[in-house]
């Protein structure tokens, strides 16, 4: 099961960077400009029809992908390098610095993600940069967590002591022997925290705090075709909101077999 | 029963440094981030000399721990400024018009997301490793990644366009709103026996907390299942059935005590339920808090979007303490 999970997980991921990567040579259509023919249903010429604007919605998804795997990739990349290094540190040396940034980073984990990802977009103004910084910032607690919690179970383990006793310094301890051990967490946590951040860029896409028209993002495409539903338009929203929770699904499924794999129980 | 009593004190007062937490993050991002807030809501438009006079209204223009120090203390005397726009009502007021939709809409989304994760869960629990727990366990993934705008707008164009059956957006039909008690549209139309009011109320709710109910069910599916497994697996419950103790009562047994990690599990999917109420009410057109915050934010309106945050601050550690409250009254290891 989970090596089917892993592998199905993979598939998607890969998938989808392709034809971010490639989207030139995939899409049949320029995502920006007007085909002609607005608002026609799936056919052979238009695989998932064409918006309000005439624009061909499968090129639009194509290269709508590209906003999303920027975003979420370098925003989570930030999470990583603010998150883990703090939580490493935090779980290390403990005292009144770890109950400070604990403190902290438990009030902030309690915060409704989405919301505090808006209230940053909106002081920063929407742009894609802003965007990324957001939820950055959102996932900072997810990362410092997991990594605090595993810190605080290895420093306690021999070899630490044996390395200690061998007059090791906190640095090199923290490099060399507690960072390898939870290399695999980063990982795991990496994978499930960006199957989640899809969601919130999506989220802030479709609430306009990220791209402006015409570049196409998922989010964004699918409240484009929101006033266009009641009159049963229903290719504009289907197919941009079934990438998102595909390419969510991709990583939630990579992350899920991880976890199962390299996870003990009650860490996961 | 009084160290239950010392836990629930020294929760509650553990709840300060929370909020004070929250909101030094809150001010912090809305003041302290490069930029001038109200330069970067109100836009570059107005002229300097109003932007000035806005300003100073909000009190940017004192040093920044002044400012810290009056915003804390507004907020403990409940006042969060007045709204820009529209007759300039006070903040509070505004949220206390809207927040009892976004309550109505998580009560029922909440209720449906544990139910649906209790039943599924128990399912995939007695038949695991089946076609029926596999399928089970994969439904939690799905639920999971479900995009909220998208999955509502799904049921809208089944439900709403094709067949017609459920209005697509909104809290009620025109003119059937029921006298305010509550503010709870169908708690009101019980207690003023306004049936019309009632259907209407509850027919505009369906869409949405379904919505809401399953995107958030997995997680339970997910927890109910591990958690039942596990408590299957102890020897008491080898004991009941041992002493042929009738399967209905053990499997009563068995539920009760996997239930208390439900528990933590609904604190932790508090703050989810808050941000995912934010899109559905977006999708559904629903006049509630999430949708308060967004128009406010799109008219430039910085006290609303300052309350509104602060509100949700407020709520979020209060539903935590209520969790932990809850959880220290079901287990009784819980204690300090």
């Amino acid at each position: 099961m989970s090596n089917r999970m892993l592998y199905a997980g993979l598939a998607i991921i890969s998938a989808v960077v392709f034809m971010a990567i490639f989207a030139p040579f995939i899409a049949p259509y320029d995502p920006t400009k007007s085909t002609g023919d607005v608002l026609q249903p799936p056919s052979a010429e238009h695989i998932m029809g064409t918006d309000n604007l005439g624009r061909d919605i499968f090129s639009r998804v194509v290269y709508g992908a590209r906003v999303v795997l920027i975003v979420v990739f370098s925003a989570s990349l930030l999470s990583m390098l603010v998150g883990v290094p703090l939580g490493l540190i935090s779980g290390y040396y403990g005292g009144k610095l770890d109950r400070v940034l604990s403190m902290i980073m438990d009030s902030l984990y309690a915060f409704p993600s989405l919301i505090l990802a808006i209230a940053i977009a909106a002081v920063l103004g929407p742009s894609v940069f802003n965007a990324m910084v957001a939820i950055a910032v959102v996932y900072i607690p997810t990362y410092f967590r997991m990594i605090r919690g595993q810190t605080l179970s290895i420093k306690t383990r021999l070899f630490v002591e044996a390395a200690k006793v061998s007059g090791a310094s906190n640095a090199r301890i923290l490099r060399k022997y507690i960072f390898p051990n939870v290399a695999t967490t980063v990982i795991v946590v990496f994978s499930l925290s960006v199957a989640d951040a899809i969601i919130t860029e999506a989220g802030l896409s479709f609430l306009g705090f990220i791209v402006t028209a015409p570049t196409p993002d998922w989010g964004f495409d699918l409240s484009s075709g929101k006033p266009y539903l009641p009159a049963g338009y229903w290719w504009m929203i289907t197919f941009p909101g079934l990438m998102v929770m595909l390419l969510s699904l991709g990583f939630a499924l990579v992350g899920e077999a991880l976890s199962e794999k390299y996870l003990a129980r009650e860490e996961r | 029963m009084s160290s239950l009593r010392t836990y629930i004190i020294t929760r509650a007062l553990l709840v300060i440094p929370t909020v004070l937490i929250l909101l030094t993050v809150v001010f912090f991002i809305l003041r302290i981030l490069p930029g001038d807030p109200i330069a970067a809501m109100v836009g570059q438009k107005v002229p300097p000399e109003v932007l000035e006079k806005l300003r100073k209204e909000a009190g940017l223009d004192k040093p920044i721990v002044v400012q810290y120090i009056e915003y804390l203390y507004n907020i403990a005397h409940g006042d969060f400024g007045r709204s820009l726009i529209w007759g300039r009502r006070p903040v509070i007021e505004e949220i206390a018009d809207r927040f009892p939709a976004t309550l109505e809409l998580t009560i029922f989304g909440f209720t449906i997301s544990v139910l649906i994760g209790i039943i599924t869960g128990s399912i995939a629990a007695f038949r695991r490793g089946t076609k029926v727990d596999a399928s089970l366990r994969l439904y939690s993934v799905f639920a999971y990644t479900l995009f909220i705008p998208w999955f509502g707008m799904l049921l809208q164009m089944i439900f709403g366009v094709y067949l017609g059956l459920l209005p697509i957006g909104g809290r009620i039909d025109a003119g059937l709103a029921p006298e305010r008690i509550t503010g709870l549209y169908v708690i009101d139309s019980l207690l003023t026996l306004n049936f019309n009011a009632l259907v209407s109320a509850l027919s505009h709710l369906i869409l949405p907390s379904i919505t809401l109910g399953i995107v958030l069910s997995g997680a339970y599916t997910r927890i109910v299942r591990n958690n039942l497994i596990d408590v299957l697996n102890q020897d008491f419950i080898m004991a009941y059935r041992a002493r042929g103790v009738r399967e209905r009562k053990v499997i009563f047994h068995a539920m009760k005590n996997a239930f208390i990690p439900v528990v933590t599990l609904m604190g932790l999917q508090f703050a989810i339920l808050l941000a995912g109420a934010v899109l559905t009410e977006t999708t559904f057109s629903w006049p509630g808090m999430g949708t308060f915050l967004l128009e406010r934010i799109q008219y430039r309106d910085y006290p609303s979007v300052q309350g509104a945050i602060v509100f949700y601050a407020l709520f979020v550690a209060l539903i935590s303490l209520i969790v932990d409250v809850i959880y220290a009254l079901l287990d009784p290891r819980v204690r300090y």
